[in-house]
């Protein structure tokens, strides 16, 4: 669905003061920009505010210019990846751009990969423990394919409920039952398992580590979906296909220097490139290390205080541009996703401080202040603080993601089953309003 | 800035004294029109209760069942039966002992034909219960039950208050409840608004809120002023227009309530036209859901009974869309005409009388819009009703006089729609019937296979979807907000107050 305001244009439309026709693609209006304002005046940049660090939120409230020249270089792909449109942004003409999406993709799979290390295993416990499992079943096998590919000990999960009746699956849990090493355990299941389930292992253990590999041997060797039971009514996707393609994917070299490598980024300067959330900013905004949700819900409102004094440090048309990003609260939710990420390891405190950013104006879609990698976090906090259902509203926002992230429905579908076996057996309610 | 105390003053709002003194204030759209669990429909209702009664079993934070009332549950090996322990140290806010006996009775009243409860179905798997002593409670079950502490969640009531099980509505506990949650109520005022004191002992109450105000509201405007000048502290859903007003308050926090909610206009299928499905279809086909949304807020059309982030959300349905040549044909094809302007069958015209409760928030924009709508496409339509909740629960819940109801509803986390839709469900008020709806249901109800569920209930959303018994409208987003100077909120997800002894006055 299409949000006008997830543009760098947004005010565009919303605020006729920009550009005065309030209509317009990104490309035109961002052109327009960069001509100078509507009215044929140039763009003054404001004085930049006192005790305000530099940084690229700071640029575009005191030197709009400065910012628009970048965006000139390619303003469909800044705009895509400024909405969180990877798709568009992967393929702009711009290589920064590019190469920033890149980045955000890893970044957003690596948080879906640990959202699937932790749906696996809960769907089996939660499966069990609703009715239990069916007779025969390889479900526990399949998830404890799942806890080894996160490097974990499987052995709980299998002990879930006794060896598949399929061979091919009771090979499997036989290898994944064996005495494994605290390390790369899923090369060792591989090489241990036979049959054809353990072809399909080998093909991924091979693609993790042989250069230049790609998904092709994964395919021939890996049924879709791999586990199916109960005449094909029970099915469950390759667990390992999206860890799989996460390994092959080339490790992205975004820019690290200038407004290329900040712009629309949880660094608000390059000295806060290669961690955010401890970095210089960080440390000024008063980022620390929360241990109840309590603290954190100040952190972020006294992060949030900062941000309004050094919001209101511009003026003019660098303030107008500030505002049309959306760039402060864009800042505010990648900071607060960065932070959560590296910093906040108790679930309901992770999704206090999500929630406490949270733009209620964004709706329902990915945007400037919910790009990818905060919705994949927030289905990740959601499902790991036991509210399964509250984190399927963010993965139908990142469904638009889906052809570049093909494994993204598969795993919707997983947190569906979970949901529904979380809910196995209850007493449902409904009121009116 | 400046001018807020002087704004403020012209509204006549008072600003709030010391906050460590005051009362948590909170606003519904309107006050329950009745506080008993044996008879609550709504939203407002439920989240009253939640202060005032406990079940036996609750959500802990992260939505597990833990126990409540009860000390714990030991589930015979067959699933068939359990035996309860209950808690020995729980009284009911009139100081009498709660016992084995409140628990027989509350499950006896809710099945008991003479109580009309809309709750009933939901002891309806509860075949036998009786009493083991003054805190030992035995159950046993139509089926196999593996995790009975989920389903007994539902509120007690106070045995020694009651003369029998058949509980009749406007028993005087519908306005002097007594329940064993950790808040009394202690009086009804006249502006409709219900005051509420901790109640000692609860096991839920909280040590810094002391006193609780639900205050109606009805006006939703005017919601937003109260909590900007500090005349309230929550407000339970604001208006999507008033999101960006209130996020841009530092002293305010927004929290998200999605409870899974969407709008209809749903129609009496026990009456002619409507009792046509085809007639239905047409009716749906005249409607454009997406311009009748744009006034009312953000949110997504909808193609079925469920919102579409639900895992039985069946995404190949596709949102039924104006198509008024369509229309035309189903029209025709049922017996109607507009040569006169109107379509008409045998001289009479298609006419549409709507209504709705009147605590349903824009829902006079939505029924004036929709009004326009139908006429332009050759429907009469009367003027929309908008009755209270008296009113609503008389003449559609109990006796089904009405042909097209606009109204929402709202579900929980396990998003069972089984009571709106299944023939014998206690909401079913339209006189929905599918035989294929019902088994499905019924599968639904009965398996223990999650995926078989899900692709059950994902064929009832279709099949519904088809029949037309509603034209499904759209879901909401939905935020509360709660003023800073309360601290460690956290909202359940639907019954919104289950975590309240959490909360905390601190420094806003």
């Amino acid at each position: 669905m299409a949000d006008a305001r997830a543009t760098p244009v947004r005010a565009a439309r919303r605020q006729p003061s920009l550009c005065g026709t309030g209509r317009g693609s990104a490309r035109a209006a961002v052109a327009l920009m960069v001509l100078g304002s509507c009215d044929g005046e140039p763009v003054e940049p404001a004085p930049p505010a006192a005790a305000v660090p530099s940084g690229w939120v700071h640029t575009v409230a005191s030197e709009p210019q400065a910012v628009l020249d970048v965006l000139e270089s390619d303003p469909e792909g800044w705009a895509a990846l400024h909405r969180g449109d990877l798709v568009t942004a992967r393929s702009a003409t711009d290589p920064h751009v590019r190469a920033r999406a890149e980045r955000e993709l890893a970044d957003t799979r690596r948080q879906l990969l640990r959202l699937l290390h932790d749906v696996g295993p809960r769907l089996a416990e939660t499966w069990a423990g609703h009715g239990g499992l069916p007779a025969g079943t390889a479900l526990h096998t399949w998830a404890a394919l799942v806890a080894v590919d996160a490097d974990q000990d499987p052995t709980p999960l299998l002990a879930l409920g006794p060896a598949p009746l399929d061979p091919a699956w009771a090979n499997v849990h036989g290898a994944l039952g064996s005495d494994l090493p605290e390390e790369a355990r899923l090369a060792v299941v591989a090489e241990r398992a036979a049959g054809p389930i353990g072809d399909c292992l080998r093909a991924h253990v091979a693609a993790r580590t042989t250069p230049a590999a790609d998904l092709t041997a994964v395919d021939a060797a890996c049924p879709q979906p791999l586990l199916r039971e109960a005449d094909g009514t029970r099915a469950l996707p390759d667990p390992l296909r999206l860890g799989t393609r996460h390994a092959l994917a080339p490790e992205p070299t975004p820019p690290s220097e200038g407004l290329t490598a900040t712009l629309f980024s949880a660094a608000w300067s390059p000295a806060d490139l290669s961690d955010p959330a401890t970095g210089p900013t960080a440390a000024l905004l008063g980022l620390g290390a929360p241990a109840t949700p309590d603290a954190a819900l100040q952190q972020v409102q006294a992060l949030t205080g900062t941000l309004d004094t050094w919001r209101f440090g511009g003026s003019g048309d660098g303030t107008r541009l500030a505002t049309d990003l959306d760039a402060y609260d864009a800042y505010r939710a990648r900071l607060v996703t960065a932070w959560v990420q590296a910093r906040i390891p108790d679930a309901p405190t992770a999704r206090e401080a999500l929630r406490a950013a949270h733009d209620t104006e964004s709706g329902r879609t990915m945007g400037p202040t919910r790009p990818p990698t905060t919705l994949a976090l927030e289905a990740t906090v959601a499902i790991r603080a036991g509210h399964v259902r509250a984190a399927l509203p963010a993965l139908q926002a990142l469904a638009p993601l889906a052809p570049i992230l093909p494994e993204l429905p598969a795993l919707t579908e997983l947190v569906n089953d979970l949901q529904v076996a979380a809910t196995l057996g209850r007493a449902g309610d409904s009121r009116e309003p | 800035m400046r001018l807020l105390p002087a704004i403020a003053g012209a509204l006549g709002l008072a600003f709030a004294a010391s906050a460590a003194a005051a009362p948590f204030r909170y606003v519904e759209d309107r006050a329950p029109a009745i506080v008993d669990p044996l008879f609550t429909t709504t939203m407002g209702e439920a989240r009253l209760q939640e202060l005032v009664f406990d079940g036996l079993f609750t959500d802990d934070r992260s939505l597990k069942s833990t126990p409540s009332l009860a000390r714990g549950i030991v589930v015979a090996d067959d699933h068939l039966s359990a035996d309860l322990k209950l808690r020995e140290d729980v009284r009911w806010h009139d100081g009498q002992p709660f016992t084995a006996d409140d628990v027989v009775f509350t499950i006896r009243a809710m099945q008991d034909p003479g109580t009309l409860s809309p709750e009933g179905a939901r002891v309806s798997w509860i075949t036998g219960v009786e009493a083991r002593g003054a805190h030992q409670v035995h159950l046993t079950f139509d089926r196999p039950q593996p995790s009975p502490a989920d389903r007994l969640h539902f509120k007690m009531m106070p045995a020694h208050l009651f003369q029998g099980t058949a509980v009749r509505r406007d028993d005087p506990f519908h306005t002097r409840p007594i329940g064993t949650g950790p808040f009394r109520v202690e009086r009804f005022e006249t502006d409709h608004s219900i005051t509420l004191s901790a109640a000692e002992g609860s096991s839920r109450s909280s040590e810094t809120l002391r006193e609780v105000v639900m205050r109606e509201v009805s006006d939703k405007s005017y919601q937003a002023k109260l909590i900007l000048y500090e005349s309230v502290e929550a407000l339970v859903r604001v208006l999507p227009r008033d999101l960006a007003l209130l996020q841009a308050d530092r002293n305010i926090e927004l929290y998200p309530y999605q409870t899974n909610s969407w709008w209809y206009v749903g129609f009496n299928q026990r009456v002619q036209p409507w009792n046509d499905p085809q007639v239905r279809e047409a009716l749906s086909l005249l409607i454009d859901s997406r311009g009748l949304l744009s006034p009312v807020g953000t949110g997504e059309p909808v193609s079925g009974p469920y919102v579409p982030s639900s895992p039985y959300y069946n995404h190949d349905v596709p949102i039924r869309t104006r198509d008024p040549g369509r229309a035309a044909s189903l029209l025709e094809a049922a017996g109607y005409d507009r040569s006169g302007g109107t379509w008409s069958k045998g001289g009479t015209p298609l006419t549409v009388r709507i209504v709705s409760p009147r605590g349903l928030e824009s829902a006079q924009e939505v029924a004036i819009n929709l009004q326009s709508m139908l006429q332009a496409a050759g429907v009469e339509v009367d003027n929309p009703r908008f009755v209270d909740e008296a009113e609503w629960k008389r003449r559609v819940w109990r006796e089904q006089d009405f042909e097209l109801v606009l109204s929402q509803w709202s579900f929980d986390r396990t998003e069972d729609i089984r009571q709106q839709f299944h023939s014998t469900g206690t909401r079913n008020f339209g006189g929905y019937g599918n035989p294929e709806v019902d088994r499905l249901l019924d599968e639904a109800r009965d398996t223990l296979d999650p995926q078989a569920k899900k692709t059950a209930l994902r064929e009832v959303h279709r099949l519904i979807a088809a029949d037309s018994p509603m034209v499904f409208l759209w879901t909401l987003d939905s935020y509360s907000a709660v003023r800073s100077s309360i601290r460690k909120v956290a909202i359940h997800p639907f019954y919104f107050f289950t975590w309240i002894s959490e909360w905390t006055f601190g420094a806003g």
